[in-house]
């Protein structure tokens, strides 16, 4: 029998008596135990307080409910603008993040022999902020840089953070997703962004964005109503995606060749005097400069670019043009007009060029700009006092004056890495090596960085290049800063807590930054709790952080869309600008025109494109084992080739390929379809995880990235992610 | 003492345990609670040589952490299975709360920093010698059902790319030992 003399010391903290409980309560079989556990299983899961899915930048709110300590169930708040009161797949698959097998547990520091091991909070911070002081110290504070993807706490401490120390080398995602989109439109309409009031169409163009592939189920609500009021809904796509459920007509388009769609109907318009003059007259600059430009891309000229019959493009601006101003083109996101093509951001551009054309701006049905969202008032307690701001401006502003500061290029910084001006690199949650563009560069970059820390739930391919790793709880283990946002209607929201914290060694990012700053002698900045100014912020709104975490979200319709009021257009000239000067610094016209793409397909060539699945957020959610199983039960790695460009090579559907070009090459299965333009394959993205840490996620799919090069748009410094070509060949012929 | 191999302990701890007095007390003791079998005799002459603290400690912060290709955390619920099938590989799930209730109802406190892992190898161990001072046959009942997960975790040491074997060798004393107890009920 075991001998309790060798047991020595052990682990378990016990009352006096707690023998004898055993004899005489008795002890509690597993038996026992699962027939207890059995009988309440009908149990319902308790009510545990608002959480905020964590699964991508959309933050949709949820109610958690908890049973046994682990989560059980979420239910969407309908109160929250963009999660409608229904998470989505990847809603409910991260919501298991907290459990995964695969999460970071400990700091980890990088060995000499390229392992990870680990090593104390003390140590990471001594060792961290002590090269940090040593870099500003002689390379000055601009020798730093964050990259990272704004979740609200994270936003807020590591800006603060970054900011106490000096630097103004603040990057986030934007250059793989929406920087040229979001700097083009400022460059139209004043802001990076806009929506349209769907609900109320007649008609809505979509040019290469799907909903239902995409992030919030608020659109996809928002399409269906648009369908189910009887809009008019046009896809203009290479591909026949998933959102071809709600609309009436496909066009697929040659990839990179919008911008000649777009200028084309523009043309159509402006010939035939539909355009709303009034508008143009009262609210516009530049529009005669416009005007004389679009007389060379007639439809003719656009087809044989597009693909698209000249009848069409004729047929579309005159429906779109008839129904305004109860009608648009939706304003895109990452593809075509986010960072897709060199001509991306001029896309961005025409497409609020030609909303101008048909006077459509906040009017009901039409694009809409989104009201300011409620914005915290002056908080009166010293300590929440900004440090110094920054005089610097972060590096990539000068290089690209157009562009929008707060999503200037994370590709440029990475060549300052490169070329030695920058030393030191955090990041937050930010997969860059995984996706920002080709993952082999950026790898070698980053690995040669002075010092590189990433905060994180798992080890990504950024993470496993960095030096050192800090595990961050999930995002259901903390208490987080409310956020406003700004949307059709503007919504308030916080995220609370729902579970304790899972493992011990890991700390949420709010209390990371605070103690980095201790460490880096800027600590003085923090010097209060995140509840203390979580409810500091909210009485400026006349709230308490009770009331939110009682109510999780709150909207503001009174605060929703003036349709009809006059717009405060947010442009250096104060109007609608169809042409402005400023693009003249990074070599454009002032008003938009063709600028072809920087690649073309020829011969047995495709342009390589990509886009969303629902059930995937890029690599974000690739190593959730729910949702990657999603992904193998329906053979969702699968590219899409054209049935006659198949049949050509002598490729079957369901067959082995091999996808191939200069930078990269690998295997795959093919979807064979006509519903895809013939001169280009579809690659989903988000696949061909390399680390190998994610064991779910990794050698699963292709690497979009691996195939495209490691470039910018020399106007708004995009990462141009579908300015690549490949070739396909079927495995074994 | 066992227990002690897979938990984070002091130097001063861990170079009292593997004293040599210490440590053949240890093996003969483990020689007499199993049966004779070519296993048990491998695995006891790789305990023979227990690593130094350095080396403990040094293979702990590789493969006792999350996150790694390497990582081999004993805790329960990422080898055990269970209805949940491809999903089962998570923390949290049924050991662990089966760990925490019975814990609770005997008055026992599971350390705050394993709060996420009752499960924890180590915890289990520690269970089983708390079990066996009170009531030998609950300590029986209670190894036949919670370490039926250790040949899965024995296969995961293996395939880590480091000398995992005298943490293999343990396992699989430690499973020698649960062989004899429950041919003994």
């Amino acid at each position: 029998m075991l001998d309790a003399k060798l047991s020595r010391r052990g682990f378990l903290a016990g009352a006096a008596g707690a023998a004898a409980a055993v004899g005489a309560s008795g002890y509690l079989s597993f038996g026992a135990w699962e027939k207890a556990h059995a009988d309440e299983a009908d149990d319902e899961p308790r009510f545990a307080g608002h959480s905020a899915c964590g699964g991508c930048y959309s933050k949709c709110a949820y109610s958690a409910y908890v049973k046994n300590g682990r989560l059980g169930k979420i239910v969407g708040d309908k109160d929250h603008a963009f999660g409608v009161g229904k998470p989505c797949a990847r809603g409910y698959g991260w919501s298991q993040m907290a459990y995964s097998a695969n999460r970071l547990t400990d700091p980890l520091k990088r060995t000499e022999d390229g392992d990870f091991e680990v090593i104390s909070w003390d140590q990471a911070y001594q060792e961290i902020g002590d090269k940090i002081k040593e870099i500003i110290a002689t390379s000055g504070p601009q020798a730093l840089s964050l990259v990272e993807t704004g979740s609200v706490s994270m936003d807020f401490y590591v800006q603060r953070l970054f900011t106490a120390l000096g630097c103004a080398n603040m990057y986030r995602h934007g250059v793989a997703c929406n920087l040229a989109r979001n700097s083009g439109l400022l460059q139209s309409i004043g802001t990076g962004d806009f929506g349209a009031d769907y609900a109320n169409a007649k008609a809505v163009m979509f040019i290469g964005r799907s909903f239902a592939d995409g992030i919030r189920p608020a659109y996809v609500a928002e399409v269906k109503a648009a369908r189910d009021n009887g809009a008019y809904l046009i896809m203009v796509d290479p591909r026949y995606n998933s959102s071809m459920g709600f609309c009436d007509e496909w066009l697929p388009i040659n990839p990179g060749t919008d911008l000649a769609f777009i200028l084309a109907m523009a043309h159509v318009v402006v010939r035939d005097g539909l355009e709303d003059k009034e508008f143009i007259e009262s609210d516009t600059v530049g529009f005669d400069i416009w005007a004389e430009s679009l007389k060379q891309y007639t439809p003719e000229w656009a087809e044989k670019i597009t693909g698209i019959a000249a009848a069409d493009i004729e047929r579309l601006a005159k429906l779109l043009a008839e129904n305004a101003p109860a009608a648009s083109i939706d304003s895109g996101w990452r593809a075509v007009t986010g960072c897709s093509y060199i001509n991306s951001g001029e896309t961005a551009r025409a497409i609020a060029a030609f909303n101008g054309l048909l006077g459509c701006w906040n009017k009901p049905g039409g694009a809409i700009l989104f009201p300011a969202a409620p914005a915290f008032g002056k908080l009166e307690d010293p300590r929440f006092a900004a440090p110094p701001a920054v005089k610097d401006k972060k590096l990539g502003a000068k290089e690209y004056p157009v562009s929008l500061y707060s999503m200037v290029s994370a590709n440029f910084l990475m060549e300052q890495i490169q070329e030695g001006n920058v030393r030191g690199i955090v990041f937050c949650q930010s997969n860059m090596v995984g996706g920002y563009s080709n993952p082999k560069v950026l790898e070698e970059i980053l690995t040669s960085a002075e010092l590189s820390v990433d905060i994180e739930v798992q080890m990504t391919d950024t993470a496993r290049c960095c030096k050192y790793v800090l595990p961050d709880t999930s995002f259901l283990e903390r208490d987080d800063l409310p956020w406003s946002f700004a949307y059709a209607v503007p919504c308030l929201t916080l995220r609370s807590q729902v579970v304790d914290v899972l493992h011990p060694n890991t700390r949420p990012v709010h209390q990371i930054a605070k103690e980095l700053a201790e460490a880096c002698g800027v600590g003085q900045y923090f010097d209060f709790t995140l509840d203390e100014l979580a409810e500091a912020q909210l009485n400026t709104l006349g709230l308490t952080l009770t009331e939110m975490r009682e109510k999780g979200s709150i909207s503001y319709p009174d605060k929703g869309v003036d349709y009809g009021a006059p717009i405060k257009w947010g442009t250096a000239s104060g109007k609608f600008q169809f042409a402005n000067d400023d693009m003249t610094k990074v070599g454009l016209t002032p008003d938009v025109n063709w600028i072809e793409p920087l690649v073309m397909p020829s011969g047995d060539e495709f342009r390589l494109i990509g886009g969303k699945q629902p059930i995937h957020s890029q690599s974000w959610t690739t190593d959730n084992p729910e949702l990657i199983q999603i992904t193998h039960d329906y053979d969702l790695t699968r590219i899409w080739m054209n049935a006659a460009r198949a049949a050509e090579l002598g490729i079957a559907d369901g067959d082995e390929v091999e996808v191939y070009n200069d930078l990269n090459t690998g295997k795959v299965r093919v979807k064979v379809t006509e519903r895809l333009n013939p001169t280009c394959i579809w690659m989903p993205s988000g696949y061909g995880c390399n680390s190998p840490d994610l064991t779910n996620a990794y050698g699963v799919g292709l690497s979009f990235m691996s195939f495209v090069p490691f470039q910018r748009d020399p106007y708004y410094g995009a990462t141009m992610s579908q300015e690549a070509l490949v070739k396909v060949r079927k495995v074994g012929a | 003492m066992l227990s002690w191999c897979f938990a984070p302990v002091s130097r001063k701890e861990w170079e009292a345990a593997t004293d040599v007095d210490a440590w053949s007390e240890l093996l003969g003791f483990l020689t007499g609670e199993t049966k004779p079998s070519a296993r048990r005799d491998a695995a006891l002459r790789r305990l023979a040589v227990p690593p130094t603290y350095e080396e403990k400690t040094g293979f702990a912060s590789r493969h006792f952490t999350g996150g790694l290709p390497g990582s081999a955390l004993p805790v329960e619920s990422l080898y055990a299975q269970s209805e949940a099938g491809p999903f089962d590989q998570a923390y949290f799930r049924e050991p662990a709360w089966y760990m925490r209730d019975l814990a609770e109802s005997l008055g026992l406190e599971i350390p705050a920093s394993f709060a996420a892992y009752p499960d924890h190898l180590f915890l289990e161990l520690d269970m089983a010698v708390f079990l066996h001072a009170a009531n030998p046959e609950d300590a029986r009942d209670f190894v036949a059902h919670r370490f039926t997960w250790l040949p899965r975790y024995v296969a995961r040491l293996k395939s880590i790319n480091a000398d995992a074997s005298f943490y293999v060798a343990v396992i699989e004393v430690l499973m020698c030992v649960v062989d004899a107890w429950r041919e003994e009920r």
